[in-house]
């Protein structure tokens, strides 16, 4: 599974909307897809060492864009997401951030196509990585 | 009906004739990780004393798992575990025979495997004794001690205290293990708020002897905001907000927090002193909690010239 929460206590952003928003971006680039299967509140409670109910509080969160969504015994899962489910702060911030990364790629002297080729090259792999688990 | 583990009742003490516990009504649901907090002296450890019946009420009373503190049956203190601050285990035992002497109060429900594990994990020969381990070390033996026996209810008095970052960790990823276990509570105190932020759901804080807040963590984290207002010059002299708790000026800016203040009242302040914008401030807990305990009318500490 492709899911690297990193919590950050100490910061201004609530720990719940921490987990709201590295999921959402998980499956706003791609990382997650409709269908992964992500760590049960219990799990990730204690892998990340987070109070369980703080996870389940964003997992609620998330149920409610229609990011992930329940299935009675059989655990959670991925179940897509549309640009108006995801945080669009996030989604500008991230094609911010692609933007400059395009920049500096041509600063370095890369054509376009070479840009693409990376990109997609890129894109292919985090694919396979899924589908090595 | 909650199911409360703790329950309070004006619970009151003096130290001689300083009031150290005023009137604390305090309920702590099963289940619940607790996080109390307050600065030195606030009353935090007098509190964990009298819910355990190490002190006596001037005044008040209270029950932990359904029975009066000052009464408190063998029974019932073998489902509680106490980590006391500064983690007093006899210094001249060995771990081996601090062991035997811890399990032999708990026959019954002592978890060998557990105990074994934690040592284990926390790298801890048996053989050592209390007196060559460091305070780090005392601290895991003290934790692994406390675990061992199941405890319904966990009770800790700033049990990390001058730990280092890793031993730290060690502690919280203890207290939530121990929490997804149904129907246990950890009630725990620490000055550390960023490990609060973590572990608990639910905080108090004492201040002055007095608990100040009884709530759920992200209620703290969304009623404490601090709002900057932006004038042209013509400060308001008055400054009537409702939640106000204390303001700073300078010549253009009113810096306020406040507590429990809608966004409306926040407009219509703005409005009616004409102010040019406003905008909140990031805070992060522990930020809030330092503007929620810190006096009103205090100045700053000292004030260094630059130049």
């Amino acid at each position: 599974m492709n899911l690297w929460i990193s919590i950050n206590s100490g910061i201004p952003k609530p720990i719940y909307q921490q987990i709201v928003d590295q999921i959402s971006q998980a499956v706003a680039i791609g990382e997650l897809s409709p269908g992964d299967k992500i760590p049960s509140v219990r799990r990730l409670a204690s892998d990340i060492t987070v109070n369980p109910n703080t996870v389940a509080r964003a997992y609620t969160i998330l149920e409610q864009k229609g990011i992930i969504s329940t299935r009675k015994g059989s655990g959670t899962y991925i179940s897509g997401l549309s640009i108006e489910n995801s945080d669009i702060t996030e989604v500008n911030h991230l094609s911010e951030r692609l933007e400059t990364w395009i920049q500096q790629a041509k600063t370095t002297g890369l054509s376009n196509d070479q840009i693409e080729t990376l990109f997609k090259a890129k894109l292919q792999r985090s694919k396979r990585n899924k589908g090595d688990q | 009906m909650p199911d409360y583990v703790i329950e309070t009742n004006d619970l009151t003490y003096f130290h001689g004739n300083q009031l150290a516990v005023d009137h604390l009504n305090l309920n702590i649901e099963r289940g619940r990780i607790y996080g109390f907090l307050g600065r030195n002296g606030a009353g935090k450890s007098t509190t964990i004393k009298l819910l355990l019946g190490l002190l006596r009420p001037t005044a008040g009373s209270s029950r932990v798992l359904g029975c009066d503190s000052q009464s408190l049956t063998p029974e019932i203190r073998g489902r509680i575990g106490y980590v006391t601050e500064g983690h007093m285990l006899y210094r001249w035992m060995r771990i081996s025979q601090l062991e035997t002497f811890q399990k032999a109060f708990f026959p019954k429900q002592w978890d060998q495997k557990l105990f074994d594990d934690m040592l284990d994990y926390f790298e801890l020969s048996k053989k050592k004794k209390i007196r060559q381990l460091s305070n780090g070390q005392r601290a895991q033996v003290s934790l692994a001690l406390t675990v061992a026996p199941n405890p319904e209810l966990l009770i800790m008095d700033d049990p990390t205290l001058g730990l280092d970052v890793a031993i730290r960790r060690q502690f919280l990823e203890g207290m939530i293990q121990l929490i997804q276990a149904q129907g246990r509570t950890i009630l725990f105190s620490s000055h550390i708020l960023s490990d609060i932020e973590r572990v608990a759901d639910t905080i108090g804080v004492m201040d002055k002897s007095v608990l100040r807040a009884d709530c759920s963590l992200v209620e703290f984290r969304e009623s404490i905001k601090k709002c900057r207002f932006h004038y042209k010059d013509n400060l308001p002299q008055h400054v009537d907000i409702e939640g106000l708790l204390h303001i700073r000026r300078n010549e253009t800016e009113l810096e306020c927090t406040l507590v429990k203040t809608s966004e409306e009242k926040i407009v219509e302040f703005a409005n009616q002193t004409n102010a040019l914008e406003y905008k909140f401030l990031d805070l992060n807990m522990e930020d809030q909690f330092i503007e929620f305990t810190q006096s009103a009318t205090k100045e700053r500490l000292f004030h260094w010239e630059v130049n």
